[in-house]
């Protein structure tokens, strides 16, 4: 398994937006309210009585190129050999460049820490053989986690990136989406617990 | 947390005694699990069991608990087999995961407490559990003597539910005051009163098939069901995507674009609240005058069938129930009823599924009687990927038979729950057969979650009621009304057994009861012994011996002790239940009195009610857009469940708040004509109450209905005062609490209101 990048598979068609992988996420990283290293976001679009809405459920994407690792002053951010991109919290000093820089935004800042904080895979389950939290919570079935290349080649209509999400040439996330038809269409807004942003 | 680690440490001595047994656990893609022998003694050491979480939403899935130094440190869900689309792991929602944060919110209540202030105004002060007990016992003791035990009220709430033995739901508080001789009991549910009563008229019982059954059905019609949102039987929301993937067809018919709609529709049909028999009636109109329907089946199976086509064609009221006649009345084009009814009556298996909400209105039980009777029409009923239109809220799994704890003896009178304010408020003199002058809430938030919540105010501020006590974990807004407020500890906290869907849990206590909290039964068994039937109550039996007596019954526990370190024995969920296979396929009469599906009903004829036909027809709601209350509330009102909380539970919970707002569901059309802008606060209001709350101005939900889910807090600017504004989006403030005319049900979708800027 060493060498190669893992990464998440999110069935965007399954997907029911329970949040039950963001809680668990929650659980498992004992984070207070405001950071939500894991979210589903509801993307919403079309008109009554025509509307639509999916959730993407999603954390940090473990990209081949983090710019997190790169605009860390400190060196908080390390890749490891599978892949996963590890934040070292004990060396963040809060500048939050992190936060600004990643285009997922899956680095955020704790105010009840003063540092940022995000997913790390949950490297300390999956080095014991086991599945990351939310994966293991997920109610659908609709996550997985494992080598980039087996999950695309187990889903193959599998996309790296959607057309609500940024350009993944930034990055090049180590992601993959099962797509559903209303992915294609514009959305209106793109709802982010209690925040919701026009698009 | 409010307790320091410091204290769960002196605790972790007690825990010796306590039922901290070593799971034994096959773990496949599962966490560590050390012994608790080893653990528990050590310090530092991270142990981990097994638990159910027992909750009233429909699921009942597998709670871990990861335990250190006697605090829980974080959840698991269930990873003690590996996963099967055809038995899946029973996981857990967000919820379950959010539980943790539960056990150790700020607001537990941690010592009992007397009131000081008045009624509702949340004021108390610390008294110490023997004089919590007396007090309790004198009271008992006093108004039996004064006014007789039915005078004594059994508020028995869902807060505890589908376990062994701390079941609070028709389970403790009935068993203690029948044993003390009597008391006035509920009946029924808020969930499911109306078709409680009235669909075995129809079937004759409630029978539920199993969620894999699905998995053969080619068309689906979600009417009012919610399974994206509402469990509805853990994995329920799974099975159902596998019907997808199977190629299954969904129509999902709500006034909201649920997330069910959202993630499973291939049309959404939005529906006014409250005309869902017209649009049934509609759809029975297009199948019959094109004979489309099962003959054979209908013939066969069931009784009454031309009474009702008379109704549908309209030879009995000259109405024939044309797509056309109720597309004014439900909002949905004839087009698309024609078109569904035309699709559920040619493609077979099909399954009209139904959730609770349609039968939580004016008449609800029509709605109850109508589903079954479309499904009949069809031939769906008894067959394998069918369905017969059962509205529930759970669906159907393989039982082990385990017997519940006994009941002995009769309450003094018995109520459908959902009447206790005007019960209160009235007694004999408003035709009850009871004056109450005390009340014991158990596991219950009955304030907050019945209808018309200001009414419920003056019903507990009533001279009449001379005692209130209250069991709770949180200050609630029930609790803030009681004069004896007991601190109840969590599931985590005593030993027990669940009945999880598919499986039996044995529930170890896993850290100890925190601050003084203690269970239900065990204030009972004190209070019991202060008017001398605690050998009755306990029946001198300790809570171990009476879960292993009740184990015994199961067919599928093991012996008691290999069961406490297993944990969790499970049946097999893929052998499907169909509800009226027997009946369809081998001949068995239906338990009904002509043996077959009454569509019409000569009990219900015999009954002579005139709100109560014999055959389920379209009758008009009093508060709807028809009623000239219309003029001044011109909105339908609905407060359907949220993910975020089941019923009133964990809204005390940040993690769960903060995955959405709790907000007004309000159509963009609707929002503009009163200027009303995506975030505003707003006032929603009628005769009843006003509620402020921000508004979410979507599309999801159609013009002239607003939706506000239920169980939120309810948060009063003047607490204790009735009509106070509620600032926290309490929808019952606003909800009706008078009874469908048949079962005496709830009827809280049917309400009307207006909503302005603040």
């Amino acid at each position: 398994m060493a060498n190669k990048q893992l990464g998440f598979f999110i069935n965007v068609e399954r997907c029911i937006g329970c949040h039950a992988c963001e809680v668990a996420c929650k659980d498992k990283n004992d984070l207070e309210v405001g950071p939500r290293w894991r979210r589903v976001r509801i993307v919403e679009g079309g008109a009554y009585p025509k509307p639509f809405a999916y959730s993407i459920s999603m954390a940090c994407n473990h990209c081949k190129d983090p710019i997190c690792v790169k605009v860390c002053p400190v060196g908080a951010y390390t890749k490891r050999e599978d892949g996963l991109v590890i934040h070292d919290q004990s060396r963040c000093i809060g500048c939050r460049y992190c936060t600004f820089a990643c285009p997922y935004a899956a680095p955020q800042f704790d105010e009840s820490k003063g540092k940022a904080g995000k997913c790390s895979g949950c490297h300390d389950l999956v080095d014991k053989g086991q599945e990351p939290i939310c994966v293991q919570a997920c109610i659908l079935r609709a996550l997985e986690f494992g080598p980039l290349e087996e999950l695309q080649q187990k889903h193959p209509g599998a996309v790296q990136s959607l057309p609500v999400l940024p350009d993944p040439k930034v990055t090049d996330p180590s992601v993959r989406l099962q797509p559903r038809p209303e992915v294609n269409s514009r959305p209106a807004r793109i709802v982010d617990g209690h925040r919701t942003r026009q698009v | 947390m409010g307790v320091s680690r410091r204290t769960f440490l002196a605790w972790s001595g007690l825990l010796g005694g306590a039922a901290l047994v070593a799971p034994s656990l096959g773990l496949s893609g599962g966490g560590l699990v050390e012994t608790a022998a080893e653990a528990a003694g050590e310090e530092g050491k991270e142990a981990a069991y097994y638990t159910a979480c027992a909750r009233n939403c429909g699921s009942k899935c597998i709670l871990k608990a990861y335990v250190k130094d006697g605090v829980i440190t974080r959840m698991g869900s269930d990873d003690a087999v590996a996963d099967d689309p055809n038995n899946p792991q029973l996981r857990m929602c967000l919820r379950g995961w959010s539980y943790r944060k539960r056990v150790y919110a700020p607001d537990r209540l941690k010592y009992p407490m007397k009131r000081v202030g008045k009624r509702g105004e949340g004021k108390f002060e610390r008294i110490s559990w023997d004089e919590a007990f007396d007090l309790y016992a004198q009271w008992l003791k006093e108004v039996k003597a004064q006014f007789g035990p039915g005078a004594i009220y059994c508020m028995d709430g869902s807060g505890s539910i589908d376990l062994a033995l701390h079941s609070t739901w028709r389970q403790l508080g009935p068993r203690f005051f029948r044993m003390y001789g009597g008391g006035t009991e509920q009946t029924l549910s808020y969930s499911s009163g109306a078709r409680t009563v009235a669909t075995p008229y129809t079937l004759g019982n409630l029978a539920n098939s199993s969620a894999p059954t699905f998995r053969q059905t080619k068309l689906m019609l979600m009417w009012g069901w919610n399974p994206a949102e509402n469990g509805m039987g853990t994995n329920t929301a799974y099975f159902l995507r596998q019907a997808k993937e199977r190629g299954c067809k969904v129509y999902v018919i709500d006034p909201r674009f649920t997330d069910t709609a959202a993630s499973y529709a291939d049309v959404w049909v939005p529906l006014k609240p409250g005309t869902d028999v017209a649009m049934m009636s509609a759809m029975a109109w297009v199948i019959i005058n094109e004979k489309l329907q099962d003959q054979g089946f209908v013939e066969k199976y069931t009784e009454g069938w031309q009474e009702w086509f008379d109704y549908i064609t309209g030879k009995e009221d000259g109405q024939p129930k044309t797509p056309e006649w109720a597309e004014p009345i439900t909002g949905v084009q004839a087009n698309l009823i024609r078109q569904m009814a035309r699709e559920y009556a040619a493609v077979k298996p099909a399954a009209l599924v139904m959730g609770l909400g349609p039968q939580r209105t004016a008449y609800g039980e029509q709605v109850a009687r109508c589903g079954p009777s479309l499904a009949a029409l069809t031939g769906n009923i008894g067959i394998l990927g069918g369905y017969h239109a059962l509205m529930n809220w759970m669906m159907a799994f393989p039982s082990d038979g385990m017997k519940t704890l006994p009941m002995p003896g009769k309450p003094t009178a018995a109520l459908p729950c959902n009447q206790w304010p005007d019960l209160f408020l009235k007694g004999k003199s408003g035709g009850y057969p009871v004056d109450i002058h005390m009340a014991v809430a158990t596991g219950a938030n009955y304030l907050n979650q019945g209808g018309n919540l200001n009414k419920a105010i003056t019903a507990l501020q009533n001279e009449g009621l001379k005692y209130f006590v209250v069991h709770e974990q949180f200050m609630t807004p029930t609790a803030k009304f009681a004069d004896l407020l007991l601190p109840i500890n969590s599931l985590f906290e005593r030993m027990d057994i669940a009945h999880a869907n598919g499986a039996a849990v044995f529930m170890p206590q896993i850290i100890p009861s925190l601050y003084e909290s203690k269970s239900d039964w065990e204030i009972m068994t004190q209070v019991a012994r202060r008017l001398g039937f605690e050998q009755e109550w306990t029946g001198g039996k300790t809570e171990e011996a009476w879960l292993k007596e009740l184990a015994a019954t199961s067919k599928l526990i093991p012996d008691w002790e290999t069961f406490k370190k297993q944990q969790i024995v499970r049946l097999d969920l893929a052998t499907p239940i169909v509800a009226f296979k027997e009946q369809v396929q081998d001949g068995k009469p239906f338990p009904t009195p002509s043996g077959k599906i009454e569509i019409s009903s000569k009990r219900i004829k015999e009954a002579n009610n005139p709100k109560m036909p014999a055959v389920p027809k379209y009758i008009a709601d009093w508060e709807s857009p028809g009623d000239p209350l219309a003029q001044k509330y011109p909105l339908q009102f609905i407060a359907p469940h949220s993910k975020q909380r089941v019923h009133s539970a964990f809204h005390n919970v940040p993690w769960v708040r903060e995955v959405e707002p709790h907000a007004l569901w309000i159509n963009p059309v609707d929002a503009a004509s009163r200027g009303i802008q995506n975030d505003d606060t707003i006032r929603i209001f009628n005769d009843r109450g006003e509620v402020h709350i921000i508004a979410w101005v979507t599309e999801r939900i159609m013009p002239g209905v607003v939706a506000l889910t239920e169980g939120a807090w309810y948060d009063p600017e003047e607490p204790g005062k009735p009509g106070s504004i509620d600032r926290a989006g309490c929808a019952n403030v606003l909800t009706s609490d008078r009874p469908t005319p048949f079962a005496g049900a709830t009827s809280q979708h049917t309400c009307l209101v207006q909503v302005a800027r603040r």
